[in-house]
Parts: C-alpha cells; sequence; structure tokens
C-alpha cells in the first residue's frame, strides 16, 4: 500500500508540479530575456556642479530620473559631433514613445573644460549650436572638483594637446534612479537603438511595482542580466 | 516516469536562474543590491593615531560605510544610531560588521574627532578622516556628493552630502546602498543577508 501510494504521489508530482515548474521557469526566463535587465554596475559620482543656466545641480537632484551622462566642451568641433548626434537622436526617439513619467529621462553632458567653460559660454555654445534642449542640458564647475567628478567619479581620463584641445575618448554612461551605474560605452559609442533600449529598459525597472518589480528584483540577486549592446 | 523527472530537472536547470528567481525563501534586499562584478574598493584615509588606513585592512568582515561629520545636526546622529542598534541585534555576528564614519568636512573634523564622535554611538565604531583631497575623490567615487551651505552663528557652515549607507561585502566589493530612510530592522535584515 506504501509503495503504490509513494508512487501515486510521484506520478502527480510528475504530473503537474513538474510541469508548473518548468512553465513557470520558461515564462520567468524569457521574461527576463525581454526585459533586458542591466547589471549594477556600481555608483554613480556624487557631484555639485552648475548648468548653463548657471542653476546648481547635484547627483542628488537627479535621483528618481534616469540620466544619460556625456562629455563634451564648447572647444571641442567635430571631435563631439558623435557624441551629440547619438544624444539628439536617442533624445528624439524616447520622445517619440511612451515611457512611463514617474521616472523622467535626463540627458547631462558634463564638460571637461572648465577654465574656459562658464556657464555664459555654454549657454551660448548650445544656443549657436541647437544642442541642450529639453531635457538635455551641460554641466560646468571649479576646476579641481570637475576634475575628480570626470576622472575619479565617471572614470573618463583626458589630456591637454600642445594646440589646447582635450584628447578624451566619446563615453556614455547610463545611471538609474537610484543613482547606480546600468551600462558604460567606453571604447566605442552605442548605436541610437541601443542606447534608446538600455535607457527604455532601465526607465521600466525604476517604475515597475509589485510581481514585475520582483522580478526585476529577483533578476539581479541571480545574476540573470542583459547586455547593453 | 525517469525520463520525464530527469528531463524536467534538465529544464528546470536550463533555466535555473528564472525559478530561482521565483522561490519565495530567497532573501529580499531593503537596499540596492549590486550584482555586477564589483572590484574590490581600494582607497586610503588617515585614522585616529594619525596613521593610514587602507579599506582594505577590513576585508573578511561587512564594512558599513557612512558619509557624515561631528557638527551635523540631524542625519548623522540618527544614521549612526540606527546602525548601532542594527549591529547589536545581530548578536554574535555583529563580530562580522565593521561601521565606519568618513568625514565630510575635514575642515573642521581631524580624524581623532571623527573616531570619537563615532565612539559615542558604539565603542567598535571607526572615524575616518584626511586630506581635503583624499576625502573628496573618495566620496565622489562612491556617490556622495558633498556641498557647504551657510548654518547660523550657532551650528557654523553646514555640509549637505548623500546620505546613504555603503556595504562591502567580505571579498571588500560594494555590494549595497542603503537609503537613508531604512528601519533598523531593514537594516538588521540586509546585513544578515549579507553575512
Amino acid at each position: 500500500v506504501a509503495s503504490s501510494r509513494t508512487a501515486r504521489y510521484i506520478k502527480t508530482f510528475t504530473m503537474y508540479v513538474v510541469p508548473v515548474l518548468v512553465a513557470g521557469g520558461l515564462v520567468a526566463f524569457f521574461s527576463l530575456r525581454a526585459y533586458g535587465v542591466l547589471p549594477r554596475l556600481g555608483v554613480g559620482p556624487g557631484f555639485a556642479l552648475v548648468d548653463q543656466a548657471g542653476r546648481i545641480v547635484t547627483s542628488e537632484d537627479l535621483r528618481g530620473s534616469v540620466v544619460v551622462y556625456s562629455f563634451g566642451y564648447a572647444e571641442c568641433g567635430s571631435a563631439c559631433d558623435a557624441t551629440y548626434a547619438t544624444i539628439h537622436d536617442v533624445q528624439a526617439r524616447l520622445a517619440e514613445q511612451d515611457l512611463p513619467e514617474e521616472a523622467p529621462v535626463e540627458f547631462v553632458t558634463i564638460s571637461l573644460d572648465p577654465e574656459r567653460d562658464s556657464p555664459q559660454q555654454l549657454a551660448s555654445f548650445v544656443a549657436s549650436d541647437g544642442l541642450a534642449a529639453g531635457n538635455w542640458r551641460f554641466l560646468t564647475g571649479e576646476p579641481g572638483a570637475l576634475e575628480t567628478v570626470v576622472e575619479q567619479g565617471f572614470e573618463v581620463p583626458y589630456v591637454e594637446l600642445p594646440d589646447g584641445s582635450l584628447q578624451f575618448e566619446p563615453t556614455i554612461i547610463l545611471v538609474d534612479d537610484r543613482g547606480i551605474v546600468r551600462a558604460e560605452y567606453r571604447d566605442e559609442l552605442p548605436t541610437t537603438s541601443q542606447l534608446a533600449r538600455a535607457v527604455e529598459s532601465v526607465v521600466n525597472e525604476a517604475t515597475s511595482a509589485g510581481v514585475s518589480g520582483m522580478v526585476y528584483g529577483a533578476a539581479h540577486l541571480f545574476g540573470c542580466t542583459g547586455t547593453s549592446r | 516516469l525517469t525520463l520525464a523527472l530527469l528531463s524536467g530537472l534538465l529544464l528546470i536547470t536550463l533555466t535555473g536562474c528564472g525559478v530561482a528567481g521565483l522561490g519565495e525563501e530567497e532573501p529580499t534586499f531593503h537596499g540596492t543590491y549590486l550584482d555586477g562584478d564589483q572590484p574590490a574598493e581600494e582607497f586610503t584615509l588617515v585614522g585616529a593615531d594619525g596613521q593610514d588606513v587602507a579599506i582594505s585592512d577590513y576585508r573578511g568582515r561587512l564594512v558599513v560605510m557612512y558619509f557624515g561629520y561631528t557638527f551635523c545636526p540631524d542625519v548623522c546622529p540618527l544614521t549612526l544610531t540606527k546602525l548601532a542598534e542594527a549591529r547589536e541585534l545581530l548578536g554574535d555576528a555583529a563580530e562580522d560588521v565593521q561601521v565606519v564614519m568618513i568625514t565630510v568636512d575635514p575642515a573642521r573634523d581631524t580624524p581623532q574627532d571623527v573616531q570619537t564622535h563615532a565612539q559615542r554611538f558604539h565603542p567598535s565604531f571607526v572615524g575616518l578622516g584626511g586630506s581635503p583631497e583624499q576625502l573628496s575623490a573618495v566620496a565622489t567615487e562612491l556617490g556622495i556628493y558633498v556641498q557647504k551651505q551657510p548654518g547660523s552663528e550657532a551650528t557654523g557652515y553646514l555640509v549637505d552630502h548623500t546620505a546613504s549607507v555603503l556595504v562591502l561585502d567580505r571579498d571588500g566589493a560594494l555590494r549595497l546602498v542603503m537609503p537613508f530612510d531604512q528601519t533598523v530592522d531593514e537594516v538588521r535584515e540586509d546585513l544578515s543577508n549579507l553575512l
């Protein structure tokens, strides 16, 4: 009797529990894949800088927003074109989409040339080039503080060449609403769709709640994360 | 039957990350858990005796870092009290938790001041200071913004700063960022999950 009962348990287990577990696993696996959850790579730098309008902007002010950081300066010329074009295109593409508003997207370009880029200088530069409209702004600051933020915080090295221009790798860094770095593009700029997808994924995660929020939490604990490319 | 079981197990293993994620027994964190490949944090500050202290000196234990200053009127004492209470609740495991207070106000706080202040909350706490350059680099890298604000004549200037608590795991990698508003119990739970 005991062995037939055991057999029945095994049969019930095989018929119901296993398929449910497998189906659950598949659903979770594919929904995570679909979400493309980006790993939490580290904390974004802390800073207090000023924007082109002279307003103080701190890393703390940007909590709650998903921020796309890039680097440039007013006299940069064509060396920054690719970066600005990427930001501009992603900004336009995201504006067309119906992203949840609870975690607004912001674009922040940090000046590498605080000696020359005063807020006024940046303001006239962005106005003449049609940059930094809407949710895109440029930040500058006191040279020592800015250097710490760029080189030690964002880990973007740059050197001044004899002709006064600055040499650096175009870099884009995506920081989520909690101030955590979620994607870094250092060797090569992302395509418009790569970056737009990454931003979207982070915004969706930031605004997820309940079960879907738990799925995201679990994804981080079990290393079920995707790639930002 | 065996075949069905085996193939079921295989599928579960293959989709293991999804299934494990659905389990209810798994730890969840109140703070933000960092899942990426985190390198161990490496930086050096100055201890109360004036000697250099590398953060890696505490490797093997959880390092709970709080940035504050001794003149701090409200947020810092609250957080240090909370950390002391949460640590006590861990019982014997508290031995494996090192709370470190790092000053954001090197102009007024010597390393000895920070240590004395921190130890008012618990004798096991450590206080670290250093040069303005050293401290600004460490704070920036760890996501702590620092800005002086005019205060009253009684308080002197104030220092606005990020009030999150950062936790390094036993290997020295940054694993958890706990927001200021986490309760004592939530802090205890998170630390105990990391231990």
